[in-house]
């Protein structure tokens, strides 16, 4: 993967807007500018279905079709959408090209496991469909700069489920920092949470109702066990560990304050647990010390979820649910600095975004950045070793192991 | 259950993976019915076990690891996969021991009994690792259709060119099924010598062999590539066409690269062409913009006399990619012409041209006949405005007539940057007539232009209202200390109320600003009021004293507030109950206890109660003055607001003050929520008094939340303790190398694949007597489910087997209290309803209940509230003392869960 997109060649880093009418791509301009925003919905598991209530929650959604490997998923996905529109119109799909395919739909919200993120947001990019992706949105650094690329060449919207991009609490930590409120900002540490141990996965019959095969996607062939489907957030063959799990949005939260959204740190050093005994091989506890190149360090851990900056003249911390601390930091400010919906704002922006044609608060090159920063920690903790990574080149600077990492193999017959 | 027959979901699987899934389940299943072969050796298991912290591995080490993990298989432990992660970590500095770790990978990659999971796994390292010693390995494994995929995973990012040429060998030679991987492999690589390959396979039958081919010479790039994929195109639909499409584009980038752009400008001219879909047509056009071919410039002039809106749109929002002063002109030419869509977007692609002669076109654009082209103009002048175009801006915010376009004409003023620009704006003021000009004063002071506090300070002596409030305002905003004289003299200036009471708001803002000029503004204030006889001045004057507490100023507001004066005395007494030294305190005091007005004596009231509120008063000197308070107090609402305050306060003698409210039946619902605050606040304070406080709002009230929280108060003292951490087993013991494990934060055994072979326990290291026990249990599965929570046990020496009573888990026994390996019988059994009634009451998460409560011969048990057992013991020589234990049953086949384990211990019973 040595081909660089045009818009960094360029020096245009930062995306530009396209003003198309909405629904007129892939469509051949068919639509009026007045008609809902169609949907397909591909994963319909437990955050796929609070994904999904969230954008039938805006009134200029029509959901058309759902997608999904379980065929018990599908058909509750159907059902929900059904029940919302009152009718029984909604398509189920077992194979995302079939709904891909479907002329009639404007944008997806893809909600699968993580080894299918980038895969579908460039399959639906290149069908000319807009998207909503869960995070982590790539399982390596190239298939992130792969889906920055389809996505500039299409001019299709993409955004990625980051929402605490749309909660006024990270937005305030994130304004308060940029403004100097703490002072020179020097560190910046976050948390993802600890990640636990579990067992062997011995090898079971598929279960009827599931395509297993389906499932498991670009990952190497493993036999089906329950252990591996419940728990695959915790292999690297199938979910990128925790630190892309959460880091998404925390990184995204740091680049956005210390205002290097289309950068990345530049180097990464730390040590990490990793379970012994079971299935998981993605580390358990995490301890990742990252430096940007004006010298800010970021901390990552495995303590209670949040991010905390600190500043020569004070520090600002944000938990999970946008609670801030200290109190102080509110003051005379139009904040309440409690929790609040996350969700609304960042669905409600991406379907603006879809209608304006101008790229989402959590578009590609931001995104790919904070997940590149995601992926070279998760290659320091993998290699055991300090790396240096030019933001620049997205290349790793003397190491070519780590390098060989940054895109791997995918199984038959996906590959980007 | 083994999947010998073909079930619907099986039949979801394409037929190879099928067969592969059966093939390993039962060489899984043979392995697991013979005696597990782990010869996981002692070494083995230290270097496990020290596997967190950095190990180093000796060469013999690393060869006894690779050589044990020969009998590794899918579902056996996996802990040397583990190792072997450690393993690669370590070696990767050292070039002897990766060569030496390598021959090993490769040894095990020859084997002939080594399994499909050892050999994938160690691809899988390979991948990091992997030289040219393991090339002839891996090319032969890509022969073999097994094997093709693990091998290309191994081989994708190798460096060495040998990689290549084992991968075009294969390539010819494999069946359709391997050929996939290898071609995306290759395509990856951009190998240029497997063209020829590639051209060849172009037209396979296989559309994912053909699709593959396409992808890939589009990523290799090249003149024969490029030509093998445009004569491909035209005569494909569908999937391929899309295929071939991108991998055309990828051509054009791959000329772009290697710096011929007239080449990739050919093919995104092919690909504009009319008969293209509109989605290739964009995407052609993106890319012709940006390859900077010489006729570029001419395409984007050309699109933008297109009719295609979408293609005119994608150029525009491109074009700042053509820099130069000629590219400028010819868009400004085409401006002239366009229509008013397409104007509004020319002018945001304009401005980012950094052109100066875009400034005039934007200027004419302001006055543009279309609403969208002047909004565009108007934001684009906040980017390259002057001062020259603010009189535009504001000559345009007087005709605006929609909001849209007064917010953009606003927006652009608030954010064109340069102090002339804001004494060029604060110019306009006195031209303008009066609805702009408020409007103007906001945005003067949100740019932050504190020179404007002179002229604002002969605004808001402006006979139009509006305009002297606005002004006001933003000297509230703007103004600092040296403008306090001239405010003091505009305060007693002024005629109008309102006009009156904003300049009391800036004046205050101005001296909350001054922190350091406290004293001297006190001292100008004190002095003025000393000189004043103006009634309404003074009144304004008073009112600002609580902006500068000290003594002086509190000492004329005390004399105020017993003015002959109604309204000297009314701004008195309202500005020292806002006052905010508690120094105040005695003078609202003497006017709620003495003062006849009713209206003073609620003003006193509520300023006291802020005060109390306020840190700084002891929670002694609280009380003290909530019982004074109280004592005078006369009407309901006083009371209430006493309450109110009272509720905070952190001393337990307050709880007497709302009991004694309770009494009466106005406020009796506010007084047991004070009183059962303060009894929350003190529980750990004074355990005893905020308990007998709970139990008297259960006694005396019937509020639900109240009772909820009187509940919570008194579980709050009577302690509840946790005794599993939620990570780890401190505190219990039992086989937790085999059986039990901690998984989110709860204590679980068993699992949904295989039987648990025998009964097993996790016990606590302590004992416990009397106490009420609560926690979580959970099970997933419902293969002969049996569990249970045992209590005044003891464990049977030498023996995995517990003795003494269980809290029973298990479709027929829930809710039930057994004996186990005692009296071996059910002591007590919930009658058919209560049941029903307790499973109804589970959560909908799975989790359910149980509460155990041991008093000397008393035993009740809880099940998810409902309680299900009342046993009285009447056998006394049964021990009323033991241990904890939690079990799983041996046979079952599902997984128990435990969390969230509190305990209370009792004191004994009378």
């Amino acid at each position: 993967m040595t081909r660089r997109g045009f818009l960094v060649r360029s020096g245009l880093a930062v995306a530009v807007p396209i003003f198309v009418p909405a629904g007129a791509l892939g469509r051949n301009g068919i639509v009026a500018p007045s008609e809902r925003i169609t949907l397909g919905a591909i994963g319909c598991g437990n955050r796929g279905l609070y994904d999904l209530g969230h954008f039938l929650h805006e009134p200029d959604v029509q959901c058309l079709a759902v997608c999904d490997c379980w065929q018990s998923r599908r058909q509750k996905g159907k059902g929900i959408v059904d029940d919302h529109h009152g009718n029984s119109n909604c398509k189920t799909h077992r194979f995302h090209e079939e709904l891909l395919a479907s002329e009639e739909i404007d944008a997806v919200l893809i909600a699968t496991g993580d080894r299918w993120h980038a895969v579908m947001s460039i399959l639906a990019s290149r069908a000319g469909k807009d998207v909503y992706c869960e995070k982590p949105f790539c399982m390596t650094i190239s298939e992130g700069r792969k889906l920055v690329e389809t996505t500039q060449r299409f001019g299709t919207i993409w955004q990625c489920g980051t929402q605490r991009r749309s909660n006024s609490s990270y937005r305030f930590v994130a304004d308060t920092v940029r403004k100097g409120a703490i002072g020179k900002l020097h560190t910046i540490t976050m948390s993802f949470g600890g990640w636990g141990a579990n067992g062997i996965a011995r090898p079971e019959p598929v279960p009827a109702g599931f395509d297993y095969d389906r499932w498991l996607g670009q990952a190497p062939w493993v036999p089906y066990s329950p252990v591996r489907v419940q728990h695959w957030r915790q292999h690297w063959d199938t979910g990128a560990g925790p630190i892309a799990d959460m880091g998404p949005h925390f990184i995204d939260t740091a680049q956005w304050a210390h205002d290097s959204e289309y950068s990345s740190a530049v180097e990464y050093e730390g040590q990490a647990e990793f379970p012994a005994g079971g299935f998981a091989n993605v580390p358990s506890v995490i301890n990742v010390q990252a430096c940007y190149s004006d010298g800010v360090v970021i901390r990552m851990n495995s303590g209670n979820k949040g991010v905390r900056f600190d500043g020569d003249q004070g520090w600002i911390h944000v938990d999970d649910f946008g609670n801030i601390t200290p109190k102080s930091m509110l003051r005379d400010l139009s904040v309440s600095g409690v929790s609040y919906h996350y969700m609304a704002g960042h669905v409600r922006n991406f379907l603006d975004c879809v209608r304006s044609r101008r790229q989402s608060v959590s578009g590609p090159e931001i995104s790919h950045r904070s997940h590149t920063i995601a992926h070279c920690a998760n290659l320091c903790l993998r290699l055991g070793r300090k790396l240096r990574w030019d933001p620049e080149g997205e290349r790793f600077v003397n190491d070519d192991d780590a390098n060989r990492m940054l895109a791997r193999t995918m199984r038959t017959p996906w590959g980007l | 259950m083994m999947p010998t027959a073909c079930s619907p979901g099986q039949c979801e699987l394409p037929g190879a993976y099928e067969a592969r899934q059966t093939l390993i389940m039962e060489r899984n299943m043979n392995s697991r019915n013979m005696c597990r072969n782990l010869t996981v050796s002692v070494l083995l298991v230290a270097l496990v076990s020290c596997a967190a912290f950095g190990e180093s591995f000796t060469q013999s080490q690393i060869k006894e690891v690779l050589s044990d993990f020969g009998s590794y298989d899918y579902g056996k432990d996996p802990t040397l996969t583990h190792v072997i992660d450690k393993i690669v970590q370590f070696i990767g500095d050292k070039p002897r021991l990766r060569l030496s770790t390598e021959k090993q990978m490769v040894t095990l990659l020859e084997s002939k009994v080594a399994s499909r999971a050892t050999k994938q796994f160690v691809c899988q390292q390979l991948w990091i690792i992997g030289s040219d010693e393991s090339i002839p390995v891996l090319g032969r494994m890509l022969l073999d259709t097994e094997t093709a995929e693990m091998a290309c995973y191994a081989l994708c990012s190798n460096p060495s060119s040998e990689v290549d040429r084992v991968l075009r060998y294969a390539l010819d030679r494999v069946p359709d099924e391997s050929k996939v991987c290898i071609i995306n492999v290759l395509g990856d690589r951009e190998d240029v010598a497997s063209v020829d390959s590639l051209i060849g396979l172009i037209g396979a039958e296989s559309p994912q062999v053909a699709q593959a081919v396409a992808k890939a010479l589009g990523k290799i790039g090249g003149d024969k590539a490029t030509e093998t994929v445009k004569k491909a195109r035209p005569t494909t639909s569908g999937d391929m066409r899309a295929v071939l499409t991108e991998a055309y584009l990828n051509c054009a980038e791959g000329y772009v690269d290697s710096k011929q752009p007239g080449k990739a400008f050919a093919i995104y001219t092919k690909l504009l062409d009319e008969s293209e879909s509109v989605l290739t047509r964009r995407a052609a056009l993106v890319g012709a913009l940006h390859t900077g071919d010489t006729r570029a410039a001419d395409l984007l002039i050309a699109t933008m006399q297109q009719d295609e809106s979408i293609l005119r749109s994608v150029a525009i929002a491109n074009s700042a990619v053509l820099k130069g002063t000629d590219v400028t002109r010819r868009l400004i030419t085409e401006f002239k012409t366009a229509a008013a869509p397409t104007q509004a977007q020319l002018i945001e692609a304009l401005v980012q041209r950094d052109d100066p002669l875009v400034k005039d076109v934007v200027k004419a654009a302001a006055r543009s006949k279309d609403a969208s082209v002047r909004v565009a103009a108007y934001n684009a002048l906040a980017e390259i405005g002057d001062t020259s175009t603010v009189a535009l801006l504001c000559d345009a915010l007087e005709k605006a007539v929609t909001s849209t376009e007064v917010d953009a004409v606003l927006s652009s003023l608030r954010r064109v940057e340069g102090e002339q620009i804001s004494e060029a704006i604060l110019d306009t003021i006195s031209n303008a007539s009066s609805p702009a000009d408020t409007q103007l004063i906001q945005v003067i002071s949100s740019r932050g232009y504190t020179p404007a506090v002179h002229r604002l300070l002969q605004l808001c002596r402006s006979e139009d209202i509006p305009v002297a409030k606005a002004a006001l305002r933003a000297i509230g905003i703007l103004a600092s200390y040296q403008t306090m004289t001239r405010l003091l003299d505009v305060l007693a200036e002024l005629q109008d109320r309102a006009v009156q009471s904003q300049a009391l708001r800036a004046t205050a803002a101005v001296i909350n600003r001054s922190d350091s000029d406290r004293e001297d503004i006190a001292q100008l204030i004190q002095e003025r009021l000393g000189s004043t006889e103006d009634i309404t001045v003074r009144c304004s004057l008073l009112q600002l004293l609580s902006a500068v507490p000290n003594e002086v100023s509190l000492r004329f507001l005390n004399a105020a507030s017993e003015d002959s004066n109604l309204s000297v005395r009314d701004a008195a007494i309202r500005t020292l109950a806002e006052y905010p030294d508690p120094a105040a305190m005695d003078a609202l005091l003497r006017v709620f206890l003495t003062s006849g007005n009713r209206a003073y004596r609620a003003v006193a009231l509520r300023g006291c109660v802020r005060l109390l509120k306020a840190e700084g008063t002891s929670p002694e000197q609280s009380v003290r003055l909530y019982q004074q308070l109280a004592a005078h107090a006369s009407t309901a609402a006083e009371k209430k607001l006493i309450l109110s305050g009272l509720a905070i306060v952190q001393h337990s003698e307050a709880l007497g003050i709302a009991q004694d409210l309770m009494s009466e039946d106005a406020v009796k619902t506010e007084a047991a929520l004070a009183l059962i605050t303060i009894a929350h606040n003190t529980a750990a304070l004074d355990p005893v008094r905020a308990g007998a406080a709970a139990r008297l709002i259960l006694e005396d009230l019937s509020h639900s939340t109240l009772h909820t929280q009187a509940r919570t108060v008194i579980e709050t003292i009577g302690g509840f303790v946790s005794i599993f951490d939620g990570r780890s087993f401190a505190g219990w013991e039992g086989n937790v190398a085999k059986t039990w494990r901690v998984e989110d934060g709860a204590i679980t055994a068993g699992s949904l694949e295989g039987q648990a072979p025998r009964n097993e326990f996790l016990a606590t290291t302590s004992e416990y007597e009397d106490f009420d026990l609560r926690l979580k249990f959970k099970i997933t599965g419902n293969s002969r489910v049996n569990a249970g929570v045992q209590f005044r046990t003891e464990r049977i020496p030498n023996h995995h087997e517990v003795s003494g009573y269980q809290a029973d888990i298990g479709p027929g026994v829930d809710g039930h209290l057994y004996d186990e390996s005692r009296r071996r019988r059910m002591l007590a059994t919930p009658e058919a309803e209560t049941l029903k009634k307790a499973q109804a009451a589970a959560g909908d998460d799975g989790w359910q209940t149980y509460r155990i409560c041991a008093e000397g011969d008393h035993i009740r048990l809880w099940l998810n509230g409902v309680k299900t057992v009342d046993y009285v013991e009447k056998d006394t020589n049964i021990s009323r003392t033991g241990i904890i234990a939690l079990q799983i049953h041996g046979g079952m086949q599902a997984v128990i869960a435990y969390k969230d384990i509190e305990i209370r211990e009792l004191p004994a019973p009378q």
